[in-house]
């Protein structure tokens, strides 16, 4: 099973060696190759490689891309960033059959990963400067992408998909907030079997 | 006015085929499938790296200019295959790469030339940004890098390779490199932000360019001279 794991607080300091940085991917699967169980265990499996995961994590077909995963590294500062990157394109991923991967770096401004939060609406967001992203209310986390900080990405969390539903009806997400100019999102969550 | 002779750069997005990456650099960067008469630099060679960008995905810049780059496409579009062995080359590549974007990109002001970056040290650590602007604000965008940009990275041990804009959209590509990543978060903090009015929207990815990259050799290779293996 997926596991959710807590940063050492080390955010909010883009452009400073000892924060930390994290990476965050997506990948597009096919259900004629690797389904959202295989992209889990190839995401998990990144660990032998020294990459350090904080979230791995399912989209919902039904408001995102399917079948497709998502997962967030964590590198402790840029030293490990650094040695992360030196490998170079033999880094041990299982690439067979991907349809596509994206993959981005932030640093964190606010927030942390709450371990009772199991399902998650993930967003990219983009305001017209760095403080305007900085200054944006209600996220759980919030990141700053680390060579565009006035794009982020936004996560609001809840402990289960109803919870999440619960918090859509309340009003969450960041699309019409003060100062967003783009917002994509959907919902993702961490799967409680292994998912065809 | 502007004339044939004027350089101008493709830039090359490849959709590179699962585990393929470094076989795919060597095997675009040793060829060259047109009249030897046509040939322009082959820039560089470079791969994405997972931490930032779309692995696996590689992208090929080519300076050159009108007229030879003209002639190459007359050669692969013209009514007779080009005697070169270019298709031979075209479908023994196709296990390597399923397809791509390109685009035709002009230098923006200041932005240097292949001999003006091979008289410094090699650099295959590079920063890629992708950047989609507000029509009309592309041409801002490119001259702000090169007064901007360029001496604030270069403060910190980076050098901008190339800020370039496409032909026909209001997009702006541009490459900062360095010797090895042991400076990424000085960049992050030397780089400036654009104007928001440009509404930049930036794609940013992280390559490491092909050792037989045009660009890392010293002396500077000739068109059609190959590469260090």
């Amino acid at each position: 099973m997926a596991t959710v794991k807590n940063s050492t607080g080390k955010g909010g300091a883009r452009g400073k060696s000892s924060a930390e940085i994290y990476s965050f991917w997506e990948l597009m699967g096919a259900t004629t190759g690797p389904t959202r169980g295989e992209l889990a265990h190839r995401i998990t499996a990144m660990g032998r490689n020294g990459w350090d995961l904080a979230i791995n994590l399912a989209s919902i077909g039904s408001d995102g891309h399917w079948p497709h995963s998502m997962a967030v590294f964590r590198f402790a500062n840029a030293a490990a960033l650094e040695k992360q990157l030196k490998v170079g394109f033999a880094d041990g991923m299982d690439e067979r059959d991907l349809k596509w991967a994206k993959m981005k770096l932030a640093t964190k401004l606010r927030g942390d990963l709450d371990t009772q939060h199991r399902s998650w609406l993930f967003e990219y967001v983009r305001f017209g400067s760095a403080a305007d992203l900085a200054a944006h209310q209600g996220p759980d986390l919030l990141f700053a992408e680390l060579y565009a900080p006035w794009q982020g990405i936004a996560m609001w969390g809840a402990d289960s998909l109803r919870g999440l539903m619960q918090r859509e009806l309340k009003g969450i997400g960041s699309v019409g907030k003060p100062g967003v100019l783009q917002c994509t999102g959907w919902w993702t969550t961490i799967p409680e079997r292994v998912l065809v | 006015m502007a004339s044939e002779n004027d350089r101008f750069y493709l830039w090359e997005d490849i959709y590179i085929a699962p585990g393929r990456v470094t076989h795919y650099l060597g095997n675009m960067g040793n060829d060259w499938s047109f009249d030897p008469k046509l040939r322009y630099h082959l820039f560089g060679l470079f791969g994405h790296l997972r931490p930032m960008g779309h692995a696996p995905r590689g992208m090929n810049l080519w300076e050159g200019d009108w007229k030879r780059v003209t002639g190459m496409l007359t050669e692969q579009f013209g009514p007779k295959a080009p005697g070169h062995g270019f298709e031979a080359w075209w479908m023994r590549s196709n296990v390597d790469r399923a397809g791509g974007w390109d685009r035709l990109m002009l230098p923006g002001p200041g932005s240097p030339s292949i001999a003006e970056i091979a008289k410094g040290a090699p650099r295959p650590c590079v920063i890629q940004q992708i950047v989609r602007l507000r029509q009309g604000a592309r041409d801002d965008y490119l001259e702000w890098f090169g007064k901007k940009v360029r001496p604030a990275v270069e403060r910190v041990g980076w050098k901008p390779l190339k800020w370039m804009g496409a032909i026909h959209s209001s997009l702006a590509i541009t490459l900062i490199a360095a010797p090895d990543w042991s400076r990424m978060a000085d960049l992050a903090a030397a780089m400036p932000a654009p104007d928001p009015a440009w509404e930049a929207d930036v794609e940013t990815h992280a390559m490491q360019a092909w050792a037989g990259c045009s660009y890392l050799q010293r002396p500077l290779l000739e068109p059609g001279q190959s590469p260090k293996r």
